[in-house]
Parts: structure tokens; sequence; C-alpha cells
């Protein structure tokens, strides 16, 4: 009875937190100019550290689904934001973003293993330091209604490291597995497959969906109602099969920009879902992350920051001019890069799932950068969009 | 300041300046890109003139001065080419037409410079719904007094004009059952309006101008947003009613029409102008900008109502010499076939939204034909 009451208050807890957590986003953004999504975070570390997550597997798997469903949303939409083409006739764009992955990798293993993390412990680390979070970049995006190079390009280069951040823990579990268990055959299926499969869900739901729309000429509500589900769709396909939902929910997007004649806008962030989707999975992601116990865990968190922004502006800032802006805007849309966390720790997560072996170590090494990134990462990106001039939302509260 | 000296120029010279949109590849929203795009074609030998405009998801292009068709033509194909170029850089589409069909009007920024700062703090709000494109065409006048001249005895055919170029069937997210919506945008301007009826260039300064300047409302003649203003430092008379069209080439076509027109005023085969041809003169704008081609319009001599596209098609008869000799009769074959049969952009714009229910379309279709 004890125990059915614990469940009660835990379960009840949830949308009481979700308000307050969407209460204090409305007072950070309106109050003091930070992005929502700050607050947002801010709540759910104070509930995790509360022990407010939920700790059974049953209620742990629906959780992750249905943060897999909001990233998936996230995702769709940045998708539906990429244009392949604008990657053929600027080659220079897609040349920045591997070389932005790549540099980031290297230098926050490096910064890692200078600190005196294990070598395969450093190397996980630097891969999911790759990925920008889509879903605090499209937020703070959305929010400022971002228009312009910086928005254009970080969109962009996210897509494409988050893209390589997937591939590089695939390569990462790949090298664990072979180390484990001495088989390559094992460790090419995770790496390659996993991706192909994942693209392949994506493609195989996207490819129906523009023909359905135009025949029912559906219109806005309707556009963003079946997008969402599509999107659901993908998430429970790649679960059931153990694929990654987020490649499928960004191929899903970017497939449905190329097909779809878009005869009527979906909803910007899914309206009113993704509003609400959004606090629940902010919350529940920072609730996930625990504070570093130690001050080195503290230095370790603040160096890593430090090199992982300091990678990206620097790549994004080299090939700038050539790439068709200034110098200034390039750094600045390398600073808009610098959200984490919401893709790298459900990664994690997923890959603990798995069966990852690396994945609690990696996880209590990154605790601390993932704290600093969830209040930092989303004010740099508002601050570069700001700076840049490219916010369409200045003048309005 | 006093009113600047008119400068005389090549008669029949011309220069077309179009106000271009700035459109978004996902989203078919405008994007804030001016800036962008101006950097990028400063760094090449830009094949015109490129400036910034009131809200940064516009952009201005000129050409230089010309006087014959094929030039002008090439010159506006030459700037097209180059701002799609660049703009492909950029992840940008451009397109023509005189309203964006869905654009919210307070999501616009003022660009970034002193002088569209200051018109924005003057202005208020209709600084930023002033986010409507036009074509601007500038013709050479001999003197001072033939450039007033001209100016009035234009006032007759202004609807014309407003009816060839119309292309802002929708604004806002709604269709506004005008052709040219853009021009209702204009109006609301304190300045807005026609020139007083002055057909000599002392009196203009003495009786009109430096009266209006001892009032501290203007500081000079660009303080005037009038139908057809003369431009004394060009030497020239500037017309701009007209919607950017939706392709470079019907802008060129316009323009050599006017050209035509004003050789045929020049060489006094129109009667002169009265002050009284002023009488229907907002009544014909209205039914230019409302109706476009299938207007109805009132004769300001005689006072018989005839359709605005019988006018038209009978007054490109009665250029047509002068045409001949200035070498742009193709142009207005072109001009005939599309007020006989195609109808202006205004009905290709409604056409793409009555066939798909969507104005996204509609900008798809704006940002096909600019780069035809």
């Amino acid at each position: 009875m004890i125990f059915e009451a614990g469940r009660m208050f835990a379960l009840v807890g949830w949308p009481a937190v979700l308000l307050a957590a969407w209460l204090a986003g409305e007072i950070a953004h309106r109050g003091l100019g930070v992005p929502r999504v700050c607050a947002y975070s801010l709540a759910g570390i104070v509930y995790g550290s509360w022990g407010g997550m939920p700790d059974e597997p049953e209620a742990q798997a629906a959780f992750t689904f249905l943060a897999n469903f909001s990233l998936g949303l996230f995702l769709f939409e940045l998708g539906h934001r990429i244009n392949l083409r604008w990657l053929v006739t600027n080659p220079w764009i897609a040349i920045t973003g591997i070389v932005e992955s790549l540099l980031t990798f290297f230098v926050v293993r490096g910064v890692a293993l200078a600190l005196g993390q294990p070598d395969d412990i450093a190397m996980v680390i630097g891969a999911l330091s790759v990925a920008t979070s889509p879903a605090a970049l499209v937020r703070v995006v959305n929010d400022m209604r971002g228009s312009g190079q910086v928005t254009e390009r970080a969109l962009h280069l996210c897509a494409i490291n988050c893209l390589l951040s997937v591939l590089l823990m695939k390569v990462a579990i790949g090298y664990w597995q072979l180390l484990a268990s001495g088989s390559a055959t094992v460790a090419v299926w995770n790496s390659l497959v996993i991706v192909a499969v994942s693209v392949g869900c994506g493609i195989l739901v996207g490819l129906p969906l523009p023909r359905l729309l135009r025949l029912f000429r559906a219109d806005e509500t309707g556009v963003t109602i079946v997008f969402a589900l599509a999107v659901m769709l993908v998430t429970l396909l790649t679960q059931g099969v153990n694929v990654s939902p987020l490649l499928a929910a960004l191929t899903l997007g970017v497939l449905i920009r190329r097909r779809h004649h878009m005869l009527t806008p979906a909803q910007r962030n899914f309206g009113v879902l993704g509003d609400l989707l959004t606090v629940f999975l902010f919350v529940y992601v920072a609730g996930m992350a625990q504070w570093p116990s130690t001050a080195s865990g503290l230095a370790l968190a603040v160096l890593l920051s430090a090199g992982r922004i300091a990678a990206k502006m620097s790549a994004t800032a080299l090939f700038a001019h050539v790439s068709g802006t200034s110098t200034r805007k390039g750094a600045l849309s390398g600073l808009a890069l610098a959200p984490l966390s919401t893709f790298a720790l459900l990664l994690l997560e997923y890959s603990r799932h798995a069966g990852f072996g690396l994945a609690d170590g990696a996880l209590a090494a990154i605790a601390g950068m993932m704290i600093v990134m969830e209040f930092i990462g989303p004010v740099c990106t508002q601050w570069a969009l700001r700076l840049a001039g490219e916010s369409r939302r200045k003048d309005m509260h | 300041m006093p009113l600047e000296n008119f400068h005389p120029s090549a008669a029949l010279s011309m220069g077309v300046e179009l106000e271009l949109q700035l459109v978004g590849e996902h989203d078919r929203d405008l994007a804030s890109a001016a800036a962008d795009l101006l950097e990028l074609a400063g760094r090449r030998s830009f094949p015109g003139d490129i400036k910034p405009e009131m809200t940064d998801s516009m952009i201005e292009v000129a050409t230089g001065i010309h006087e014959r068709y094929p030039l002008l033509r090439a010159q506006l194909h030459a700037i097209r080419d180059a701002l799609l170029e660049d703009a492909a850089r950029l992840n940008v589409s451009l397109c023509g037409g005189g309203t964006h069909p869905f654009q919210q009007w307070h999501e616009r920024r003022i660009f970034s410079a002193p002088r569209f700062q200051q018109l924005s703090g003057l202005y208020g709000y209709l600084a930023k719904q002033f986010t409507v494109f036009g074509q601007h065409v500038h013709i050479g006048m001999p003197d001072a007094d033939s450039a007033l001249r001209v100016l009035h005895a234009l006032g007759r055919y202004l609807p014309h004009f407003i009816a060839l170029s119309a292309s802002s069937p929708f604004s806002q997210g709604s269709d506004t059952l005008f052709d040219s919506s853009r021009l209702n945008s204009v109006f609301a301007f304190p300045l807005s309006g026609r020139a007083p009826f002055v057909l000599d260039w002392a009196r203009f300064e003495r009786e009109y101008f430096v009266r209006m300047e001892d009032t501290g409302i203007v500081r000079s003649m660009k303080d005037f947003y009038w139908d057809i203003r003369p431009k004394p430092e060009f030497g020239t008379i500037e017309l701009r009613v007209c919607d950017t069209p939706l392709t470079v080439d019907r802008a060129a076509q316009i323009a050599v029409y006017l050209q035509a027109l004003c050789s045929l005023i020049l060489a006094g085969e129109d009667p002169a102008p009265q002050e009284d041809d002023y009488l229907v003169y907002t009544y014909n704008r209205f039914q230019a900008c409302r109706f476009g081609l299938e207007g109805l319009i009132v004769h300001p001599r005689g006072h018989a109502a005839l359709p605005l596209r019988d006018d038209i098609l009978g007054t490109l008869q009665r250029v047509l010499p002068h045409a001949e000799r200035l070498g742009s009769h193709e142009a207005l074959t072109a001009l005939h076939d599309m007020v006989k049969r195609d109808g202006n952009d205004a009905c290709r714009l409604r056409g793409v939204h009555a066939r798909t229910g969507s104005l996204l379309a509609v900008v798809d279709a704006a940002v096909a034909d600019f780069s035809r």
C-alpha cells in the first residue's frame, strides 16, 4: 500500500512539475530574457535530485518513448528545414559541418584524455560532444523567429553534426564490442546497418505522406497532426527493431521537405502539442543528469564545455568567408551550436539499453558538462542570433 | 536646402529600379537576408546597382542608363542571374510581386541604417507595412519644363501602368480582391498622391517647393512619395506606381512602354495636360488597382466610361510608330498579347491559388517565374 502511494505520488507529481516548469519558463523568458528551455531544465534538475524520476522498468520505458517522440518532433522539424540542394550548391557548408564535427570530437577527446579519463570513455565523450541539441536549437530559433545566415547555418550544421555524432557513437560502440566480444561482424552491424535501417524506416513512413496530404487538402492543423503521428510511428517502429528513432525522424523531415510541395505548412513547433512535449522533454532529460560530485568533476565540465565551443567556433569561423558569409557571422553560427544534452543523453540512454557497458561511466564523466551546457547552451544560441541581428522578436517584449 | 537644378539628360533614356523579395527556402516566408546578400554582391563586380530597402527582407536593384530595349533587358537579366547565384549560396530565394502573400508585417525588421531607422521612428507601423515591392522607371527629359509637361500628361495613363504591372493580389494571408494591393500601403503616407498642377519649373520651385520647404515638412524631392515625380539631379521623371512584375522581361517591357508614351507626348501628339484632367485621376487609379485590366475608367476629356483594357490596347497602337523608332516594338507586342490574352501577373497568381489552394504555392510560382 505504501509502495502504491509512493508510486501514485511520483506519477501525479509530473503534471505539477511540468506546470511549475512552464511557469518558470514564462518568467525566465518575459522577465529575464532567458530562453524558456533553461528554466525547464532547472525544474528537471531540481525534480531529478528529489528523486522524482521513474525507477520502474515499465515507467522508464514509457518515459523513454515519450522523450524519443518529443525529440523526434524536433528532429523532424530540423529535417524539414534542411535543404540538401544547398549543400550541393554551396559545398562549403557540408565541409564546415564535417570539419566542425571532427574537430569537436578530437578536441573534446583530447581534453578528456588530458584530464585523466580512460581512452574508451574519452572516445564516447568526444562522440557525444559532437552533437548540437536539435531540441534546444530549434526551440530557441522558433522562439526568436530567427531568420538569416547564422540561423540557416546553425540548423544545417546541427543536422550534420547529429548525424556524425550517431556515426561516431556507433564506431565507439563497435570498437568497444570488438574489444569485448572479438567479433568484427557485431561491430559492423552496430556501426553501419543500424544507421541504414533507421534511415530506411524514415523513408518507409515518409514516402506515402505527401500523396495523402495532397489527396485530403489537409489544413494547418491536419498537416500538423499527420506529421506528429508519422513521427510517433517511426519512433515506435525504430524502437521495435532497436535502431535509432532520432535518425529516422530526421530522415522523415528531410524527405517530406523534398517530396511535399508544401501546400499547407505545419504549425511551428507542432503547435500546442510541441509546446507541451518540449516542457516534458527538457524536464525529463535534465532530471536524468546528475550534479558532479567533486570539484574536479566541475572543472572537467567547464574545460570540456570550453573546448567544445572553441572547436565549433574555430571551424565555423575558418570556413566562413569561403562559404559566403563574414567571419563574424561564421563564428556566431558556431556559438549557436552550443546546446548539448538532449540528443546526447538520449543517445547514451539508448546505447545503455542496447547493452553498451561504457554508457554509465561516460554518463558520470560528462554529467557536469551536461548540466553546464543545459543552461549555457541555449543562452549561447540566443546571443548568437541576437548579435547577428537575426531575431524577429526583438521588439516584442 | 533649395530645390536642386534640373540637370537635363538624354531625352528618352531610361533606367529601371526593382524592389525584390527575399524569401526563405523552407517556409517561403520573407527571410532576413538583405545584409548577407549585399555582402556577397559586394565581393563581385555586380552588373548594376544594389542597395538595401526599408526592411531587411527587401533588396533594391537598379540598371544603368539605357536608350534601347535589348540592352536594358540584357542588363536586367545579368543583374537577375548574379542575384540568383549569390542567393543560392545563402539558401535564399528571390522573387518579384508587389506584396508577399502571407508575411506578417509586425515580424519585419527595419534595415539597420540611420535613414531607415529615422523613417521608422517617424512613420511607426507604416514603415513595416511598407514591406511592399515596386518597380520605378526613370525616363530622361530634355529640360525641366518638358519634364513637368510630360509628368502631368502621363497622369491620364497612370492606370495603364498599374494594371499592366499589378502583381499584389494577396496581402497578410488573404485575397484582397485588388490586383494591386501594394499601392494601398503607399497611399497611407502623408506626402503620397500626385504632383501639384504646375507646368513651369521656375513656378514649381517658387510657388510650391519653397513654400512647402518653409513649412518644414520637406527638405528635398525625395520626401514626396508621388505617383510620378521629377528627379532633378538625374534629369528624369520617375514613375513609381508599378508593382515589381514577376519576370524581369515584363519589367523591361513596361519601361519601354513608358518610353514610347513619353516619346509620343514630347512629340506633341497628345493633348496638352489640364488641371481638370485630375478630376478623374484618383477614381481611375482605384479602378486599376482594384480590377486591373478589367477596370472601367472615365476619360478625363468628355468623361466617357471606357474599359481600361481597350484604352491600353488603343494606346499601344498609337505609340507603335515611336516604339518602332526606338527599337522596342517586340516588347510592346508582348504587352499586347498579355493584355489581350494572358492577363496580368495578379491573374497568374490568383490562378495558382485557385488551382492549389495554397499561398506557399503562390510564392513557389513567383520564385519560379523570376528565374525565367
